[in-house]
């Protein structure tokens, strides 16, 4: 005789409240790993654990900020170790390298939209992917996820000030290497950039109209 | 109080605006001045503009189904 599978009410907050954020979580992991398969891997054994410690969590709270702090950990603490990615150095190393307390905030002004106009999708995320993994993380749980600097300092477990820095140097680091690309494919800002040999060809008449 | 009249002031202040960082009364302050101001309300508009397209562009895997039914049954488990 088949056996009805029961459910309890931690398998409803975990069907209702932690599910619904796989994508956002393969997401966040398939930029951690750089690797579809290690990512949904990761995915997994971060809602095994999840499910493990239901218990922890409280309904109603923030299940995405939850989940996504037991990924960036599964990630640290084991995953890294069988990666198929060649060894890189240390996430804590490179933090300790790069931090500092500070309260610079800044987006994107300095962007021109011209750029996107060359991308064709993967641009971003090669750009993103390029970044360190301190900058990368602050960039996909901020400009991707939508988390507070509040939220995203819980999921790495530093301070605000940290976060702040931390994406300030990410986003210039990122508009650079969006900027990069779109040279290669041919569009050149005129705004403060000094002209290289043979670019002049490539500037497109629209730019001067920004001078 | 904010001061409006700096540019740098005014990039911060969209920076923080998105970042969803500035406190209620800043946020209001500065959502009257995009209102008001062409050029906050330039700003404003450039910095969404950018955003959305980072988002539009950056790789999400696609369908979580198969995922989802593994982790169910991981769970299921006896």
């Amino acid at each position: 005789m088949p056996q009805k599978v029961r459910k309890n009410k931690y398998d409803t907050i975990f069907e209702e409240e932690l599910l619904p954020h796989v994508s956002a979580l393969q997401t966040f992991a398939y930029h951690l790993t750089y690797h579809q398969e290690d990512a949904d891997d990761l995915v997994q054994e971060t809602y095994l654990k999840a499910y493990r410690f239901i218990e922890k969590y409280e309904k109603g709270t923030n299940a995405k900020a939850w989940l996504f702090k037991i990924l960036k950990n599964a990630f640290i603490n084991e995953y890294r170790k069988k990666s198929k990615q060649p060894a890189k150095v240390d996430f804590e190393d490179i933090v300790a390298y790069h931090d500092t307390d500070d309260h610079r905030v800044t987006g994107y002004s300095d962007l021109r939209e011209e750029i996107f106009l060359h991308m064709m999708g993967d641009e971003v995320t090669s750009a993103i992917n390029s970044l360190p993994i301190e900058f990368r993380t602050v960039i996909l749980l901020c400009d991707i996820e939508g988390f507070t600097y509040q939220e995203i300092a819980a999921i790495i477990d530093v301070p605000i000030g940290t976060v702040r820095s931390r994406l300030f140097r990410a986003r210039n680091l990122l508009k650079e290497k969006l900027t990069d690309y779109a040279h290669h494919h041919g569009y050149t800002d005129l705004r403060g950039h000094k002209k290289t040999a043979g670019s002049e060809s490539k500037e497109r008449d629209d730019s001067k109209e920004e001078e | 109080m904010i001061n409006f009249n700096d540019h740098d002031e005014l990039k911060k202040q969209v920076g923080m605006y998105f970042d969803q960082e500035l406190d209620p009364k800043s946020k209001v302050e500065f959502l009257q001045k995009v209102e008001t101001d062409p050029n906050y309300q330039k700003a404003y508009q450039h910095e969404l503009l950018i955003r959305d397209k980072i988002k539009k562009h950056i790789h999400r895997p696609g369908d979580s189904s198969q995922l989802i039914q593994a982790i169910k049954n991981q769970i299921r488990k006896p």
